[in-house]
């Protein structure tokens, strides 16, 4: 059975900022497609507003499409600006897609970005049944697993300080733990393991692991190719937007690797300008 | 790729396309969060009171001060006649009603904006954070209710001119279409506050110009009849005056204005979720 499956998937982002001449450009598109009386038909200003231009325009993923089996363990690897955070952020329901479609099985838990979210007023108990229901657990779920959170976070003696007097170690380690308990059947794992220091992340890889041999569907996210090495049976090899390689993570990896020494060795500049584009892409 | 695409056997429960139907109410999807409604109704309660000195006594003194100063600078000083209702009660029913729906308003109308850090990282139905706003200010609404029934039930004891009826079963009505009302303004405002932030600053002076069109401070009855066929129009006229028509008997609202208010009201609550889909869907791109 499938858990996840990603047709023709693009997503495009406009460039630039909205300002002042936006709204005169959807107000004037508004009436011309409200009254579509062709009153715009040979005035080249208004044309021009009427579409954006295609080099405003940022092709984020072009045309991906993959499956991925129940219990299976993918790692997505590529460049800054490959597209890899744009892609979870699909999959993750917070944008949708530019066209194409995305078909999910099960509860989908995923770890963006996890040190964000806490409300610094609210205690850390407090903050963790917050969190837990924002993820879509349910309170009765949180207090069966709050001593797990609690004591794999290893905040104990703070949990009931506001979480604005913890050191920001403390409460990235707090948000992870209730992520790590969330036990959903697909987890997406971002650049996580960065989190901490070096006990919190063994523990931290240990956990993955641990989901992973329940049989939780995991799609991991790294540019670190020994965390994907040691994680991944299969990756996934994103590069400006496209999908390159999907395959064994021992092939994809080693592919992948030759890659970037060969863009470092041509030209320096070549990774850091992907990822600029995307950053721009995304305000 | 592996070829296993046998989807007829596959079930999915989940489907992502780049389009979703705009008046698509994800009722279901609210009710599966409903332990973040109540989670985060409770936090709106406790951090009214959180490092204050008088706490939960703000709920009782806020209402009763404006009541009193409203009673004194328009009943008193400009003399504004009040349908033969006690001015005191008068002016606390019209100022609770409105707290309520301003408070959901202006509770509502920033969801997306000042969650926007939340909403960029994780998925829910972006629509809990207002509902959970439109619940926690019933609450105080429901408090400052109960005190306009002790002062209710004062007047009548002392024999003012005032008429206890069946007529307030209508009253629950009322207060739900007055948070329909709130809850629609603000996502409109909402929705188009994530393009246009001018609106986040037109909303506090908005609304106070909203409230002085809307009998809070004056009777319909002390209109000229030629504006008060557009008076009628504010949704919130019809509904305050309703309500003092209700409990106290007195004043002038007819049945047919009632129903325009409703319909105003329908027509904005529709419209403002519509808009609030929309953009929710996609606000991660343009926030």
């Amino acid at each position: 059975m499938l858990a996840l499956s990603i047709e023709n998937v693009s997503k495009v982002y406009r460039l630039g900022e909205i300002d002042r001449k936006q709204l005169f450009g959807d107000v004037r598109r508004w009436v011309k497609s409200r009254f579509n009386s062709g009153y715009t038909l040979g005035d080249p200003e208004l044309e021009a507003e009427q579409e954006p231009q295609a080099l405003d325009l940022f092709h984020a993923l072009k045309n991906i499409s993959f499956e991925v089996r129940e219990g299976e363990t993918v790692g997505i690897v590529g460049a800054n600006g490959a597209g890899k955070s744009t892609l979870l952020k699909l999959i993750s329901r917070i944008t949708l897609p530019s066209s194409g479609v995305i078909r999910i099985k099960g509860r989908l838990g995923s770890l963006l970005e996890v040190g964000t979210g806490f409300n610094g007023n609210m205690t850390g108990r407090e903050n963790i049944f917050m969190k837990g229901a924002i993820h879509g657990m349910k309170r009765r779920e949180v207090r069966a697993k709050f001593d797990d959170i609690v004591s794999f976070s290893g905040v104990e003696q703070f949990i009931d300080t506001p979480v604005k007097r913890y050191s920001s170690g403390m409460s990235v380690r707090l948000a992870f733990s209730v992520a790590a308990f969330l036990e959903p059947e697909i987890l997406i794992v971002d650049e996580v393991l960065s989190v901490g220091d070096q006990q919190f992340k063994d523990r931290c890889a240990a956990r993955i692991k641990q989901l992973v041999n329940e049989g939780r569907t995991l799609l991991f996210v790294s540019h670190m190719g020994d965390q994907v090495r040691s994680v991944c049976q299969r990756s996934i090899y994103l590069k400006s937007g496209s999908l390159i390689y999907d395959g064994e993570t021992a092939a994809v990896l080693d592919k992948y690797e030759a890659m970037q020494n060969e863009a470092t060795a041509n030209s320096p500049e070549a990774t850091t300008q992907a990822g600029q584009a995307t950053s721009k892409g995304n305000q | 790729m592996n070829k296993s695409t046998n989807t007829d056997t596959q079930i999915w429960t989940t489907i992502i396309t780049s389009r979703t139907p705009l008046w698509q109410i994800p009722i279901d999807e609210l009710w599966a969060y409903r332990d973040l409604i109540i989670l985060q109704v409770q936090r709106d309660f406790h951090s009214v009171y959180k490092q204050t000195v008088l706490g939960p006594l703000w709920y009782f003194i806020q209402p009763l001060m404006s009541t009193v100063v409203f009673q004194v600078i328009f009943g008193k000083i400009v003399g504004v006649p009040t349908d033969k209702i006690p001015p005191f009660l008068f002016f606390m029913s019209g100022t609770i009603i409105w707290y309520y729906f301003s408070a959901c308003l202006s509770g509502t109308s920033s969801t997306l904006t000042s969650n926007a850090g939340l909403f960029t990282k994780v998925y829910f139905p972006r629509l809990a954070i207002p509902v959970s706003k439109v619940i926690s200010n019933f609450w105080q609404f429901l408090i400052q209710l109960i005190i306009f029934a002790g002062f209710y039930l004062f007047f009548l004891w002392k024999g003012a001119p005032i008429e206890f009826s069946y007529r307030i079963i209508i009253i629950p009505g009322l207060i739900l279409q007055t948070a329909l009302l709130g809850l629609g303004c603000g996502c409109l405002v909402s929705a188009l506050t994530t393009r246009f932030r001018d609106l986040q600053m037109a909303v506090a002076p908005f609304l106070q110009l909203w409230m002085y069109g809307s009998c809070i401070l004056f009777p319909l009855s002390m209109v000229p009849p030629e504006y008060q066929q557009i008076l009628i129009l504010n949704p919130i006229v019809p509904i305050v005056e309703s309500f003092r028509f209700a409990v106290m008997g007195q004043g002038q609202i007819e049945i047919w204005q009632w129903l325009v208010s409703l319909a105003v009201t329908v027509l904005i609550f529709f419209v403002g979720l519509i808009m609030f889909n929309r953009v929710e869907k996609n606000m991660a791109d343009t926030i």
